[in-house]
């Protein structure tokens, strides 16, 4: 099976995304990572990691702004989907995906695209959901 | 030429749901088809249990195999990981979705949120089985409430009496005792609506009864106490009581929630480590589910991974058709439930076959006391301070230790009265006797 975990976070803070890991790669899967940060392959058992670069930050959002990204989260997200786009090597990962899992809320709508690209590979939202799906 | 009477039974939570009530909805149906009538079970499509909430898919040979299963298609939004089946609005913006879903539920099809969906195919499903076969009685079982939109559209429609199985009841939180939905709220009269149309209405303790005979007087008649019990198939323990050993196991067995006080029994636990060498040299097995659904409870996975520092091990759930060799395994029984004067849970009565020693760390002023008291191998902790939680414990163990076999069969004895049909059979002859089936054409 391959893996392909998209992130807009870094994911050696997720909780449980190393166990994850973990758990998809002694089952003899690929897992390949699709962030925003850079993220040593080294660390966790990864196949390989395809980094995208960081998100331009919200700081100048200002209260109005934060509050209308909580209703729309759109700004990541965007930025995400834009950014895996652009990037021949997350494109490549996704087409040869055969589970796509979006880490966190803003990285779903990424993976809902790209679900309408490839109907036939699961798209699951949340790293535990997608474990369970896979069995692992 | 007569005809059996028909039963419709209603119930969201029926094999292979895994869940704690599922026993309860096992074993109605089957206590009516063993009565001799008809049974239909009205419930959801298997794979809502297989993908949201994990299954037990053994269960599914309990079924007597005169019942007929009609199974109606159950969209579980918000559990729904698959982003293949999600709308733009759910991907792109889930807050606002969220809250339209919360919307759509609660005002235009039924004010319960996440189950309301299942209103229409029910009744649609409810009316086809009435016009093939006259149903004569529904009897409809919460959780969710949902569920009685069966029984009253076929009450609305053709007439046909129902039964509520209130079971915990809708408006009370059986943990604070509070009504949590007023009178004047859509829930409040949607609950009165039902009730006050109920052939009968079930509850599964007395202090759950007495709070709704408090809230509908006029309606106290009809309101009936059906307890859990437990199922002599899935017997916890057939095998002749024996004095333990050293070193003791200690044992729970049941879904771990939000609610069930581990942190309190962990502190308790090392206290009497600390204290006393029986316990220091036993270890304590957790056994059950983390929270409700499929994918486990990420508040409870580290609830259960603090307390295995203090050896207190998670082996996971178990099949209820497994039940008695993990049980033989248990020397004494750990009963760590949520406090609440009306909280009783279906595993007390389980725990009470087993005739082994049971340590109640909850609050002394839940149900479940009433339903412990007077078993001669009980060991109910004074409050949940650790000191007296490792008092209980200590005094189990050592009890695990020395009682003899013609007191663990006492306690066998005490839990008989308990048996889920003993509890089941005064409501099925009643109901048995008040339906008289229509007399239909030779």
């Amino acid at each position: 099976m391959n893996v392909v975990i998209l992130t807009t976070t870094r994911i050696g803070r997720t909780k449980g995304a190393e166990d994850a890991v973990r758990r998809w790669v002694d089952a003899g899967d690929d897992v390949v990572l699709v962030t925003m940060y850079p993220h040593d392959p080294t660390i966790w058992p990864l196949a390989s990691v395809v980094v995208l670069g960081a998100p331009s930050t919200g700081g100048r959002l200002g209260k109005l702004g934060h509050a209308l990204v909580r209703l729309y989260p759109g700004s990541l997200s965007r930025q995400l989907r834009r950014k895996v786009k652009r990037s021949s090597a997350a494109r490549a990962a996704l087409d040869a995906a055969t589970l796509v899992v979006a880490a966190e809320t803003p990285a779903v709508a990424t993976a809902w695209w790209d679900a309408r690209r490839h109907p036939d590979v699961p798209h699951i939202s949340g790293l535990a959901s997608a474990l369970q799906l896979s069995s692992r | 030429m007569s005809r059996r009477p028909h039963l419709l039974y209603v119930a969201w939570g029926y094999p292979p749901c895994r869940g704690g009530g599922v026993y309860r909805a096992l074993a109605t149906p089957n206590a009516f088809a063993a009565a001799g009538w008809d049974v239909t079970v009205l419930t959801v499509e298997r794979e809502t249990f297989l993908r949201y909430t994990g299954s037990d898919e053994a269960l599914e040979a309990l079924i007597d195999p005169s019942i007929t299963i009609v199974r109606t298609p159950f969209v579980w939004d918000a559990l729904e990981t698959d982003v293949r089946t999600w709308s733009w609005l759910r991907a792109h913006a889930p807050r606002v979705w969220g809250r339209y879903r919360k919307y759509r539920d609660r005002y235009r099809r039924f004010p319960e949120i996440g189950y309301a969906g299942w209103r229409s195919d029910l009744e649609s499903a409810a009316s086809k089985i009435h016009a093939d076969k006259p149903v004569d009685l529904t009897i409809a079982s919460a959780n969710p409430a949902t569920a009685w939109l069966a029984a009253w559209h076929l009450h609305r429609t053709a007439g046909v009496p129902y039964v509520l199985d209130q079971r915990d009841g809708w408006t009370l939180d059986v943990f604070s005792g509070d009504r949590v939905h007023s009178e004047s709220s859509r829930i409040g009269k949607w609950e009165a609506k039902l009730l006050t149309e109920a052939r009968e209405v079930w509850f599964v303790n007395e202090p759950i009864r007495a709070w709704y005979a408090r809230e509908y007087p006029a309606l106290t008649e009809r309101m009936h106490v059906v307890m859990n019990g437990w199922d002599a198939e899935l017997a916890p323990s057939s095998a002749p009581p024996t004095v333990a050993q050293r070193p003791l196991t200690f044992g729970y067995i049941g879904t771990i929630s939000r609610m069930v006080p581990l942190a309190e029994f962990v502190a308790g636990w090392e206290k009497a480590r600390e204290d006393d060498e029986v316990v220091a040299g036993a270890s304590s097995v957790l056994r059950g589910y983390l929270g409700f659904y499929a994918t486990p409870n990420p508040m409870q996975m580290r609830m259960v991974a603090a307390a295995e520092k203090s050896d207190v091990r998670f082996d996971g759930p178990v099949s209820k058709t497994e039940i008695a060799s993990v049980y033989n395994g248990f020397d004494v029984l750990l009963l760590i439930l949520g406090s609440g004067l009306y909280v009783t849970s279906g595993k007390v009565f389980e725990y009470l076959a087993t005739g082994l020693p049971v340590v109640s760390v909850h609050e002394p002023s839940n149900a479940a006391t009433d339903v412990l008291r007077g078993y001669p191998l009980w060991f109910p902790t004074a409050s949940l301070s650790p000191d007296d939680i490792a008092d209980a414990l200590t005094k189990a163990a050592h009890a695990a230790l020395t009682a003899d076999v013609a007191t663990r069969i006492a306690a066998r004895e005490f839990g008989e009265q308990f048996r889920r049909d003993r509890q089941l059979d005064p409501r099925v002859a009643a109901l048995t006797a008040s339906v008289t089936p229509a007399e239909v054409p030779a």
